[in-house]
């Protein structure tokens, strides 16, 4: 048994105090300290700063009514009716229910029979993917060009024409009125999401061009009230997810997955605000650049390419 | 399970820690409003990936990370907005030097008497996040070293020594701030 030096001493007083250390420390600390004034200063001090510190956790208190307001909030999102929270593909004239995959995470079911059968909110922001009758791009200005392909040069510099001046061709903060206006422009129906759940509000919309596309773009403030999201809801995809790609594009909001949907290769990041898909047009060299453009342009610590998560 | 059973594991596992997740919420941010946000933020988010949680392992480190996952997510959203320097890159003055070690015992005791609510605030508020989140978590609702490294996601020897120079840094706050606060500056320095 070594005796520690004071520097060293002083981290196993930390230890110490929070109750951490194993026996051979705590007697190697104690004789420490019953030698040293300055250790055994600071060991009185640490566990008195830790007490008083206890004792005034209990300063700060939720309100009262913040249980009641939480729970509220989630019994929203969990009893929450497509028709109200994303017109499902079904009230567009013309359309049928979506429906996924049999074997996906809806099990075949219609969007609607999901939703008004589970309670979790996750299946109603996937549903809202499954749902609606698009794809949503959302993209942040830096580094999200990136040379990856022509589609994502567009895609940026409609980006950086967004941000300077004339943002909004339409302003609302009602889903259903963008929606109405957005098919209107672009020719096609266009369902917008809510996407209340995520801390998100329609800000309004425009139309974009985009490889001889028009592709109607709706725009949402988040929370925070900061710039807008841009959101592009792309017509003619509908997405599905496995559970797997999902749920660990989900864990944590730290990850990017690669996914196929219909032939067309697609970056998903979730930061845990917003889902981010990123479509790529050139293949597998582009789909790994978009991905790396996505994780530069989103600050990802680590960014894991994974296997393509969804079959379709 | 059916949706009911689930809605009740919900509320046993992961609902009983709302005063404990306000807490801590309210202490990372400094404010109520912010907190309240986070909190119920927190509870959608952690709703919302139920499915994921392991029934029987541990549901409070599960729902603390979750908080602190969502705080830094505002925090990094609010840096991009705003420019802020990231809280991660100030790195507190901790010198080898320990100005208060001969502070006489009573004397602490009085400096610490005249600490006031919005001192421990601004005091923890100055603190870098990633020792404001130990400090918190391991005194203010004592938790082990082994759950704060799950949440906070770092080596069990790293919230000890984060802990070690948080706590450091925040006793030299408040001593000041209680200094200022009217104790008689002699008396306050007289044994360093």
């Amino acid at each position: 048994m070594t005796a520690p030096d004071c520097s060293e001493a002083a981290r196993l007083i930390t230890g110490l105090v929070d109750g951490e250390l194993g026996v051979e420390d705590v007697a190697r600390v104690r004789d420490h300290i019953a030698r040293c004034d300055d250790c055994a200063a600071r060991h009185r001090m640490e566990a008195r700063l830790k007490d008083f510190l206890r004792a005034r956790a209990g300063d700060v208190r939720a309100a009262p009514d913040l249980g009641v307001r939480v729970r509220a909030a989630l019994a929203r999102v969990a009893e929450v009716e497509p028709a109200e929270a994303f017109r499902p593909a079904a009230a567009v004239p013309g359309r049928g229910p979506a429906r996924t995959p049999a074997g996906g995470i809806f099990g075949g079911q219609t969007f609607g029979e999901r939703v008004r059968s589970r309670w979790l909110p996750l299946s109603v922001l996937t549903a809202a993917l499954v749902g609606m009758t698009g794809m949503w791009i959302t993209l942040e200005t830096r580094g999200a060009g990136g040379g990856a392909s022509p589609f994502m040069e567009a895609l940026a510099g409609v980006h950086y024409a967004a941000t300077q001046a004339g943002i909004f061709q339409v302003r609302t903060q009602d889903p259903e009125e963008l929606s109405a206006w957005l098919s209107d422009h672009v020719g096609h129906p266009v369902t917008v999401p809510a996407l209340t759940e995520l801390g998100l509000t329609p800000a309004g919309g425009r139309v974009v061009d985009i490889d001889g596309r028009h592709l109607p773009m709706a725009l949402y403030r988040d929370y925070v009230g900061g710039r807008p999201d841009l959101t592009l809801v792309a017509a003619g995809h509908e997405v599905a997810f496995s559970p797997e790609g999902w749920h660990t594009a989900q864990e944590w909001g730290r990850r990017v997955h690669h996914a196929r949907v219909r032939g067309e290769d697609m970056a998903v990041y979730d930061d845990g605000q917003t889902l981010w898909i990123l479509v790529s047009t050139g293949g597998e060299d582009a789909m790994t650049l978009a991905t790396r453009a996505v994780a530069d342009a989103v600050s990802v610590v680590s960014a894991d390419l994974e296997p393509a998560a969804t079959i379709r | 399970m059916t949706d009911a059973e689930r809605q009740r594991q919900f509320e046993k596992e992961v609902f009983v820690h709302l005063d404990a997740l306000y807490r801590t919420a309210h202490r990372l941010t400094g404010h109520r409003e912010e907190a309240e946000e986070l909190v119920q933020e927190t509870f959608l988010r952690a709703y919302r990936a139920f499915d994921r949680y392991e029934l029987g392992t541990n549901a409070r480190a599960w729902a603390f990370r979750i908080l602190r996952n969502t705080f830094l997510n505002q925090v990094e959203r609010r840096k991009r907005e705003y420019g802020a320097v990231p809280l991660d890159d100030v790195e507190p003055v901790l010198g080898a030097e320990d100005p208060d070690l001969g502070l006489a015992p009573d004397t602490y005791e009085e400096l610490l008497g005249r600490v006031l609510e919005d001192d421990v605030r601004d005091a923890l508020m100055a603190l870098p996040e990633a020792y404001r989140t130990v400090v918190v978590l391991a005194d203010m609702e004592g938790l082990a070293y082994k759950e704060i490294a799950e949440i906070v996601d770092i080596p069990i020897g790293t919230v000890m020594s984060r802990l070690f120079r948080g706590r450091r840094t925040l006793r030299r706050d408040l001593v000041e701030a209680a200094r200022r606060h009217g104790i008689g500056p002699g008396a306050a320095r007289s044994a360093t």
